[in-house]
Formats: structure tokens, sequence, C-alpha cells
């Protein structure tokens, strides 16, 4: 048994230990907005937040989040109000959405750490993230919105 | 534009010439080709036909870290009535965007029947950084019942950059991907 803190609930899991954290959360927990994709840590769509910093799920074992606080897509935003996903709906950056959950996840990290990020900040924290729509044009402005939006205080 | 509308390139090609030339004209227009920017940038242009839509798009192409870099891209469409004009912009850019991740680095190879890159650890696909920063889409505003938008704004992409690759280099890029070493083509 293995007991996780995901999105500030306590979870008790019947889990090998070497288990990746992805298939808990969706297997497991069946918290389904955190996508698998790769499953070699090259697309990004399963990042979700390890106490604050950017993992790829799929390549974490799940022993590594023991004791350690989970963030998914899901508990972004009690109320989906986060700026991003504001900024998401404002400027219709979805096509597909399957990126779009560890594209947030990853965007929110970058704008934890950098309130107003450049085009270059862009570039560098997003590159591990994957869109086969193309959806990279919005995103960025997405981004440069949600940053704004923080900015004015609408936080979550 | 005679020879256009009476010997059609193809068979049981049913495009009509007139909507052909619209969707260059228009992007010739709004990219203001000719102007200025033909010096900043190597600008490559293509048109295509297909699902009964018509697209073009300029590429304008400069280079990162000694890479070729599209930075900015103009594209007209005619697709009939747009019903969602956002939506329908964001897929015409995901096209271009895609487009010129493909063009440029997604190389498939088979061996023993099998295809070599089954991941994107060796099928490489375009990423935030190499996305131009501007995709600005016009459509061509007419009554026609709404045609195909998912494939028309795709192809023409890769001819695009390819033109612009050999405004770039005097070089002519027919086997894609294009960041790829060439083969030698054959002496016509």
């Amino acid at each position: 048994m293995i007991t996780l803190n995901i999105n500030k609930k306590t979870y008790h899991v019947g889990a090998e230990p070497d288990t990746p954290l992805l298939w808990v959360l969706r297997d497991h927990v069946g918290l389904v907005g955190t996508k698998y994709g790769c499953g070699v840590a090259q697309c990004g769509a399963c990042v979700v937040h390890l106490n604050g910093e950017a993992v790829r799920s799929c390549v974490t074992k799940v022993s590594r989040a023991e004791g350690k606080k989970v963030v998914t897509i899901e508990g972004l935003s009690a109320t989906n109000t986060h700026p991003l996903q504001k900024a998401w709906l404002e400027l219709d950056v979805s096509q597909c959405g399957y990126c779009q959950a560890g594209q947030i996840m990853s965007a929110a990290v970058l704008l934890k750490e950098k309130a107003k990020p450049t085009d270059k900040d862009i570039d560098d924290a997003m590159a591990g993230n994957i869109c086969r729509c193309g959806t990279y044009l919005r995103i960025r402005e997405a981004i440069h919105l949600a940053a704004e939006l923080q900015g004015k205080g609408e936080t979550k | 534009m005679k020879r256009a509308k009476e010997n059609p390139v193809g068979k049981n090609n049913e495009y009509d010439a007139d909507r052909y030339a619209g969707v260059l004209k228009l992007v010739k227009e709004k990219s203001g080709w000719n102007g200025p920017e033909q010096k900043k940038f190597s600008r490559g242009v293509a048109a295509y036909f297909c699902h009964n839509s018509y697209a073009a798009h300029v590429v304008d192409m400069t280079t990162k870290e000694g890479q070729p870099y599209v930075e900015r891209v103009f594209s007209a469409i005619d697709c009939g009535i747009v019903i969602n004009p956002d939506a329908a912009t964001n897929m015409v850019q995901g096209a271009v965007v895609d487009g010129i991740g493909n063009s440029l680095y997604g190389g498939l190879t088979h061996k023993n029947g099998a295809v070599q890159e089954n991941n994107f650890h060796t099928y490489r696909i375009i990423r935030m950084h190499e996305a131009p920063k501007k995709v600005e889409v016009h459509f061509v505003k007419n009554d026609i019942d709404p045609t195909g938008l998912g494939e028309p704004p795709f192809p023409p992409v890769f001819g695009a950059v390819a033109n612009a690759l050999y405004k770039a280099s005097g070089k002519r890029f027919y086997q894609q991907p294009f960041s790829s070493p060439q083969p030698e083509m054959p002496a016509v």
C-alpha cells in the first residue's frame, strides 16, 4: 500500500513501488485528465506537479511521489479559474485537446517561476511539450495573457 | 488563365481556376509580395486544391542557429462560407505549423517492412521554439457552401517551404524531410 497526496486529498493505493505515477493516477485513482502520450518522456502530455515541479508522470515511479504533493490538471484550480485556464478559454487554444493538460501544467510552473515570461522563456519552458494540432502560437499568446491576468491579481 | 481553364492539370480535377488564382492574389496582396519584405526573408509561395477548397501560403524564412526557420506565414483560404472564423483560423494555423514540421523534420524510414521511427525520440515533431511567431490567415469572402478545411491548408506548406529553401540556397528540395541530406537529383 502506498499513500499519496494528490490534489490535497489522501489516497491509499495498492500499487508496486515502480509503477509509473501516470498509471496510478489514471487507473488506480481515476484522474484521467493527465494523458498517456509516448511513455518515454518525449511529449509532455503526462506532466504533473510534484512538490511544485513539473515531472513527466509516465517515467516517474510512484514511490518517488510518496510523501510529496502531487497536483494534476484536475487540482490546478478548484473552480477551473486558474489564469491559464481563463486565458486558454479566452483564446480558444485547444483543437483536439490531447496535449493541452500537459501544456497547461508546464506553463503553470513557468508562470510561478516567472511572472512575466518572455518569448524566450516560453520557448525554453515549453520545449518538452509537443502539439500535433500545431497550436503553439495560441499557447504562447495564452501564456502571455495568463501572465497579465495573474498580474492583475485574478488568481484562483 | 485561359489555358488553366481549358486544360486543367490532372484528370477529373474539377477546380475553379478563378478561385485557385483568387487565393494566390489574396496572399500576394496580404503578404506584400514583391515589396520590401522580400529582402528581409527568403520567401516561398505555393497553392493547392483539394476537398473542394483552395489554399495558398507565403512563408518567410530566416535562419535560427544555422537552421532554416520559418518566422512568419501568410495564408489565403477559399473554403466557401466560414461558419466559425476563430476555430477555422486556428485550424489553418495548426496546418501551417505541422506542415513546417513535417516538411523540415518529419522523416519515416522502413526496415523489413517496419517503420523505424516508433516514438518521438526518433520521430521529430515541430516544437514551440521551431514554430513561427505569426501565421496570418485570410479567408476569401463569398457565399459558396462550406467545403473542407482540415486537409487543404496542409500540403501547400511543403511547397512553400521548399520554394523558400530554394530562394535561400539556390537548391531545389524534392525529398521530404528537407532538413535531412537531399539525394542527388538525376540530370534532366
